[in-house]
């Protein structure tokens, strides 16, 4: 049986420093806002890092918990990635974020964590973000032929500007012109 | 926005013949032990089911989007609609990330604290009596359902006593309980219900039943490795060999001040989740009766923040405002005014905050741009990261455990699809 240990067994301060002395050379930067410990990096060292936190004996970040993303337009790079990561034997927690721009892919993590099979074809189906070596990048909650991707900042969610007709599909699920509002004769 | 061409779905008839001559079966979504609008396609040789692959999205509502176009107390009334079958477990999370997020986790007394913890382990019940129900059910034990949901109807009765709705609960408020804080005589009905619910009876109808035990010893083993991997948490986790339980590990509320076991159980079967629940069941019920007793002490002691920039108006003692003279106090009516047409706003930030939901870890990560309205939320529903498993937990075993499997991970399609 696996035990989770009861209390932390790092403060943030030593989370910081056992994560800079193991893959500092990756990191952009670290923070600590609101007790939970950040560190930002780039995506081309993604899975170099998050496998190094989940192999290393001290940290043991076993759990990939959420992958979610946040988009700013107006940022150079648009998409930022938010990976939360747990650790249970030692009970810890910590948030990892990089960035990428519009059009642009990210490496997958499915090969590591399970877990981001579906996480990641959730952050495509939502943000049109395309994950580089994942098994089955397609999407999972909106229908296949969907064209839009709604968590991003443009996608109104009334008004005229709304896509009524990207829900008139037809049985096979294609998109069909929005003949909703017409007169039928 | 970028339109983007992918290939295009094709509805599949019940039963149809792969490329490679084998026999693709469709189960859902209309179907009664997928538990919701879950559909699934498995791809069987004979009795065994060789692949599997699960079609959801059907009762997607963007539940996210529309809470990131509303004010943070709005965006609550959403989350009720998530997991519905524990509604007050999702509002908790909601209220303590962004409890979190505006800095005032330390503020709440802690009658508020007793009186979430109540509602809380209420609704743990509520959820895992829906569970056991419609999962024994699924396999052949008709009497439990009845005596399940008729339990469950008198938790309905005690959500309704106590805030006045039975499913959509609404319950908390950030900064407290709002009004909801113990209407009289509701937690003497709640402890009538600790003293009286009486899990026993599940017990021996089940856990004995060796019609049960054929059905789920066994089947569908996930290991611990594997559990970690698919992020599997809650009671699935705890049923393949994992002691973590965030009451415990990653202490909110005050469940450090009271008294209860984790249960574990090493397995890994079906058998083993449903030990996991049925135990969660006694551990709750004796939590209701520690919290009711803690509450009752602090009776009289406020159960709302006294922050009058957070909690609206449902304070007295905050804003001056009382119920006889709505319109007398003028600064009262102006601090009313600004929270309702304002809200809160939290500092710029991010902050993840993960519950102990009946199902597993459920989170919220909300990032603020400083105004009063989420920039963005994630919902990180452990209904849909454990039905993630769900390949792996059918896959070379019969078509018949399909449906102990599914019912296994317990999933609620409102939560799978946001």
């Amino acid at each position: 049986m696996l035990k989770g240990a009861l209390k932390p067994l790092l403060s943030n301060q030593q989370l910081i420093e056992q994560i800079e002395s193991i893959v500092g050379s990756k990191l952009d930067s670290t923070a600590e806002y609101l007790g939970d410990v950040t560190i930002m990096i780039r995506p081309d060292s993604l899975c170099e890092v998050l496998q190094s936190l989940r192999d290393d004996k001290s940290l043991q970040f076993e759990m990939l918990v959420s992958i979610t993303a946040v988009h700013w337009p107006d940022r150079k790079d648009e998409f930022e990635l938010v990976y939360h990561l747990r650790s249970i034997v030692n009970n810890l927690f910590v948030v990892i974020k990089t960035q990428t721009g519009l059009g642009e892919a990210i490496p997958t993590t499915a090969h590591l964590f399970k877990t981001a099979d579906w996480q990641e074809r959730e952050v495509f189906d939502m943000f049109g973000i395309r994950f580089d070596g994942h098994p089955n990048l397609k999407r999972i909650l909106l229908p296949e032929g969907y064209p839009w991707f709604p968590l991003r900042k443009g996608f109104p969610i009334e008004g005229p500007d709304f896509p009524i007709d990207a829900y008139q599909t037809d049985a096979a699920g294609l998109v069909q012109p929005d003949d909703f509002w017409k007169d039928s004769t | 926005m970028a339109a983007e061409t992918s290939p295009k779905r094709v509805v599949q008839p019940e039963i149809s013949e792969a490329e490679d001559g084998r026999m693709i079966l469709n189960i859902g979504p209309q179907h009664p032990s997928t538990h919701g609008v879950l559909r699934v396609l498995a791809k069987v040789a004979g009795e065994t089911i060789e692949e599997a692959e699960c079609d959801i999205g059907y009762l997607h509502r963007g539940v996210e989007k529309l809470i990131e176009t509303k004010r943070y107390y709005q965006g609550m009334t959403y989350t009720d609609r998530t997991d519905y079958t524990a509604a007050p477990a999702n509002n908790l999370g909601y209220i303590l990330a962004v409890e979190k997020l505006l800095g005032i986790e330390n503020e709440i007394p802690d009658r508020a604290h007793y009186l979430r913890m109540i509602v809380m382990e209420l609704a743990r019940i509520y959820g895992h009596l829906i569970w056991i129900g419609t999962h024994a059910l699924d396999m052949g034990a008709m009497s439990m359902f009845l005596y399940a949901f008729r339990e469950r109807e008198k938790i309905s009765g005690l959500f309704e006593e106590g805030c006045g709705a039975r499913l959509t609960t609404n319950f908390f408020r950030v900064g407290g309980v709002g009004r909801h804080d113990d209407p009289p005589g509701w937690l003497e009905h709640v402890q009538e219900f600790a003293e009286t619910f009486t899990v026993e009876e599940f017990d021996t109808l089940l856990t004995d039943n060796e019609l049960y035990k054929s059905r789920t010893k066994g089947v569908g083993i996930i290991s611990t490795e594997d559990a970690i991997s698919i992020g599997l948490t809650g009671p699935s986790l705890r049923g393949s060999g994992v002691e973590w339980d965030l009451r415990r590990h990653r202490p909110y509320a005050r469940y450090n001040e009271i008294d209860y076991k984790i249960p574990v159980f090493t397995e890994g079967d079906v058998y083993a989740r449903y030990m996991v629940r049925l135990n969660e069941l006694y551990q709750s019920r004796s939590m209701i009766a520690q919290c009711v007793e803690r509450a009752r002490d602090l009776r009289g002691e406020p159960a709302n923040a006294n922050l009058a920039d957070v909690v609206w108006p449902e304070i007295e003692r905050v804003s001056g405002w009382q119920p006889d003279k709505r319109s007398g106090d003028m600064e009262a009516m102006i601090n009313h005014f600004k929270l309702v047409i304002e809200g809160y706003k939290p500092p710029a930030g991010d902050a993840y905050f993960g519950v102990e939901s009946p199902k597993g870890e459920l989170g919220f990560y909300f990032v603020s741009d400083g105004s009063g309205i989420p920039y963005r939320c994630h919902i990180r529903s452990p209904s849909f990261v454990n039905l993630s498993s769900l390949k792996q937990l059918v896959e070379g075993g019969l078509m018949a455990d399909l449906v102990a499997c599914i019912g296994s991970i317990d999933i609620v399609l409102g939560e799978v699809d946001r």
